[in-house]
């Protein structure tokens, strides 16, 4: 049961009043502006950092988040220690994503099934399209959708991660909609 | 892989650092209850009772937390027991037990109960402990969580219109555990003691929307291994069924 | 009563409360099942829970016939515990293999793809049912709790948070040295009273040891915590020492034979997870090599590939032609080349290697990158 990091933040998120780490996407200014992109968040959904990553989500990041992810090259891949090029393959920036999730799993990830990996167009630039399936360690199956691409100053990753029952497709054509708006700045 | 989000045993972590903040418990009623109360209301509501996912433990004295297998099955059969009594809801409900499944719907309800944890955790979570953040805050006045249609086909074989899940968790503090506490207290420092812990949901199975969710929190008094204590817990739960005025209350005051 | 006498009071009522356990009640035939004490059955009951989330994540490897033959050689070990002693082979391609307090010994399929013969696998499994038979977790239980409410009085006395946590928590991680001692030596005895040749017990340690020192593993793993590696060899060849006229059972034709599938499908994790090392370490490795049949040039070239050290282009280019000269109608060699080929503006070759991939594998999952490549190599 892994409490630590993450109660640490609810407790102070809990004890220090309202205001709390969240966000909510206001209608009117769905743009978000990061250091390395922009995006148009879905209207009404709520966003949070965290480290360097940001997710989106509508009820909770374990029912669905959308998660945009930027590392540098050296770092593209922390935990199979690999880095990315501005040059590499699309299909080689799929496995190599693969590849670290698995690395970062204690058993290397044995319920993971590639459903579908494809070269997609994001802001303009060939990158991929991984459609994966896994189970939690209550034996609920997850999918998520991750869409990466890399370019001079790293590697982008966006993704949508949410239960198979029910939720992966209720929320599939928010995040495509998502996508469409990604730019690398 | 990232992003666990909240579940169920996240929750209660957060639950015991605040149980000095705020009088527990509270509920939520899904929004389409606020908007047609009368679909609701009525009596003898026809409930099938989902899987138990409940666990006794015992704090040792150092500290570890270790499920009791005796004592988990003593505390289902108090639950099962007084849920059959009927006690508990005063009248509300018509408890109906879930009876053999076919082979491929047993993973097909485990799957939702594990569903369950995730969705009621994050609305547990988020909308449920004060004080709530205020981004979620209409998240909280427009509660809409749900699990899907997938168990609606259980309408068909059983009759039930809604199903009720419930999830708990009784920590139970070692005569050791109780000496170190009083030790520590000597020197002015708090070391946990045991917990008693009830989550409850009522899932419209047509829609898999969760009409009604509560809890009851009661940090180191009560125990699933007493029926009265287990009478009195589920009997505080249920006192807000559908408790629309209450809720109505809540909201206002945020 | 002044603060000093109060805490030794305090202290001694939790140290009492705390050593109040029953003794552990050690496992040397069924009938002992229904001897355990209260902490041992709690224990049971939660290595109970953690086999179904076992089951329940999918992380049991199944090949039935291959489980049929580990049992086989674990009931052969322990006669008088079988029904009791279960093995399953773990979904993992690392090298670890443990033993829950009921009875459920896991080994990593990584682990049994890269051992030499059955000798071996018993000098494994031997030490593992050890640590049910002499009860370890309870053991280790008990001295936990007393570690961890050690660890909240240093706390309290120190007002330095966590540092019982700390310390309690390398306790909790792994079996002790002692225990660790018990099982390889009454481990030892097992394997040399079930009739297999003893010698093989430290070779199971060295060539762990190889892999370790390769792949530069620093956290600890089974074979790699209490104690040492290289004090674990020592200790077993002094126990092989004092075997007279050391032989018996290897059956390395057997059992290379019985996991040939298996450590394909191992071949097939580590390139999954782009774990060059341990494919090269298997495959520049003459004797394990020929081992493994399904295309051992292809996963060779990969591990140059990933590696991408000098001159490891020419070598893994080396590679995937001399698996295309092996078999030329193994697909994914042409893809791996045609990459290459590619990357190095080759485009011809690389149009060449990429189509013939095409045609000999039509209903490829990656189809349409290699379509899209094409397309960008012809324009």
């Amino acid at each position: 049961m892994r409490i630590g990091k993450t109660f640490l933040i609810l407790s102070l998120i809990a004890l220090t009043g309202c205001q709390g780490l969240w966000t909510r996407v206001d209608p009117k200014a769905v743009a978000y502006k990061g250091d390395h992109y922009v995006v148009d968040l879905p209207a009404g959904w709520l966003r949070v950092q965290q480290n360097k990553i940001m997710l989106a989500t509508r009820d909770g990041i374990g029912v669905q988040n959308i998660t945009f992810v930027f590392r540098k090259h050296a770092k593209a891949f922390e935990e199979t220690e690999q880095k990315s090029t501005p040059v590499m393959l699309p299909s080689e920036l799929a496995d190599r994503y693969v590849a670290d999730l698995r690395a970062a799993d204690e058993h290397g990830l044995p319920s993971l099934e590639i459903i579908s990996d494809r070269p997609v167009t994001i802001d303009g630039r060939l990158g991929f399209e991984l459609h994966l399936q896994f189970l939690n360690d209550d034996g609920l199956r997850y999918e998520r959708l991750a869409s990466g691409f890399a370019n001079e100053a790293g590697f982008f990753v966006v993704s949508y991660q949410a239960p198979s029952l029910y939720f992966f497709e209720r929320d599939r054509a928010t995040y495509q909609q998502v996508l469409q708006t990604f730019r690398a700045i | 892989m990232a992003h666990r989000g909240f579940r169920l045993s996240v929750v209660l972590g957060v639950l015991l650092a605040l149980t000095a903040c705020q009088t527990l418990p509270t509920h939520r009623l899904h929004h389409r209850v606020l908007d047609a109360p009368q679909e609701y209301k009525e009596p003898h509501v026809k409930l099938l009772a989902l899987p138990l996912s409940i666990k006794v433990k015992e704090m040792s004295a150092g500290g570890i937390r270790e499920e009791v297998g005796t004592w988990t099955k003593t505390a289902e059969g108090h639950i099962v027991s007084a849920m059959r009594s009927g006690k508990p809801f005063a009248g509300k409900f018509d408890l109906i037990p879930l009876g053999a499944l076919l082979e491929d719907e047993r993973p097909v309800v485990d799957e939702h109960v594990a569903l369950f944890s995730v969705v009621a955790g994050s609305a547990m979570g988020h909308t449920m402990i004060n004080p709530v953040e205020t981004a979620w805050l209409p998240k909280a006045k427009h509660f809409d969580y749900t699990l899907g249609p997938g168990l609606a086909f259980l309408r068909e074989t059983t009759g039930a219109d809604y199903a009720l899940v419930l999830f708990g968790e009784d920590v139970i503090s070692s005569e050791g555990r109780k000496v170190a506490f009083f030790a520590a207290a000597l020197f002015g420092v708090g070391i946990p003691l045991g917990h008693s812990f009830m989550l409850a949901g009522i899932v419209e199975l047509q829609t898999g929307d969760i009409i009604w969710l509560n809890y009851a929190f009661s940090p180191g008094s009560g125990t699933f291994r007493k029926r009265a204590d287990v009478d009195s817990m589920l009997s505080e739960l249920f006192a807000d069924y559908p408790g629309l005025e209450a809720y109505k209350k809540a909201l206002e005051k945020r | 009563m002044n603060g000093r006498s109060l805490l030794r009071i305090a202290f001694l009522c939790v140290g009492l409360a705390a050593c109040a356990s029953a003794p552990v009640v050690e496992i040397d035939s069924r009938a002992d099942l229904n001897s355990l004490n209260e902490s041992q059955s709690r224990l049971w009951y939660a290595a109970d829970n953690l086999d179904q989330s076992i089951d329940k994540r999918h992380l049991v490897y199944d090949d039935a016939e291959l489980t049929v033959y580990v049992q086989s050689i674990l009931d052969q070990l322990y006669p008088e515990l079988v029904g009791t002693l279960h093995v399953e082979l773990f979904n993992s391609p690392h090298l670890n293999a443990i033993c829950l307090p009921n009875g459920h010994i896991y080994i990593n399929i990584g682990l049994l793809a890269r051992l030499d013969n059955e000798a071996q696998l018993a000098t494994i499994l031997s030490h593992e049912a050890v640590h049910f038979i002499r009860q370890h977790s309870a053991q280790q239980r008990n001295s936990a709790d007393s570690v961890l409410l050690a660890g909240t009085s240093v706390e309290i006395l120190t007002g330095i948070p966590f540092s019982g946590t700390l310390l309690a928590g390398s306790v909790m991680s792994s079996y002790s040295q002692a225990h660790e001692n018990e099982a390889d030596t009454d481990g030892f005895a097992r394997l040399v009273e079930a009739g297999y040749d003893p010698r093989e017990a430290p070779k199971t340690f060295q060539k762990l040891l190889q892999e370790v020192e390769v792949l530069d593993i620093d956290q600890p793993f089974m074979f790699a915590s209490h104690p040492k590696l290289e004090h674990r060899i020592a200790s077993f060849d002094s126990l092989v020492a004092g075997v007279s006229n050391p032989g018996g059972r290897v059956n390395a034709d057997g059992f290379l034979q019985r996991t040939k599938d298996l450590r394909e499908v191992t071949l097939v994790r580590y390139l999954d997870m782009n774990n060059h090392k341990v494919l090269l370490l298997i495959l520049e490795n003459p004797v394990l090599r020929q081992r493994y049949s399904a295309h051992p040039d292809f996963y060779l070239g990969e591990a140059y590939r990933l590696r991408n050290g000098e001159g490891d282009d020419t070598l893994a280019t080396w590679a995937f032609e001399q698996s295309i000269n092996t078999d030329p109608s193994y697909a994914p060699a042409y893809r791996a080349l045609g990459l290459l080929m590619m990357k190095r503006g080759h485009k011809q070759e690389a149009i060449e290697n990429l189509s013939t991939y095409l045609s000999l594998s039509p209903d490829a999952s990656d189809r349409e990158y290699v379509e899209t490549y094409l397309r960008q190599l012809e324009s």
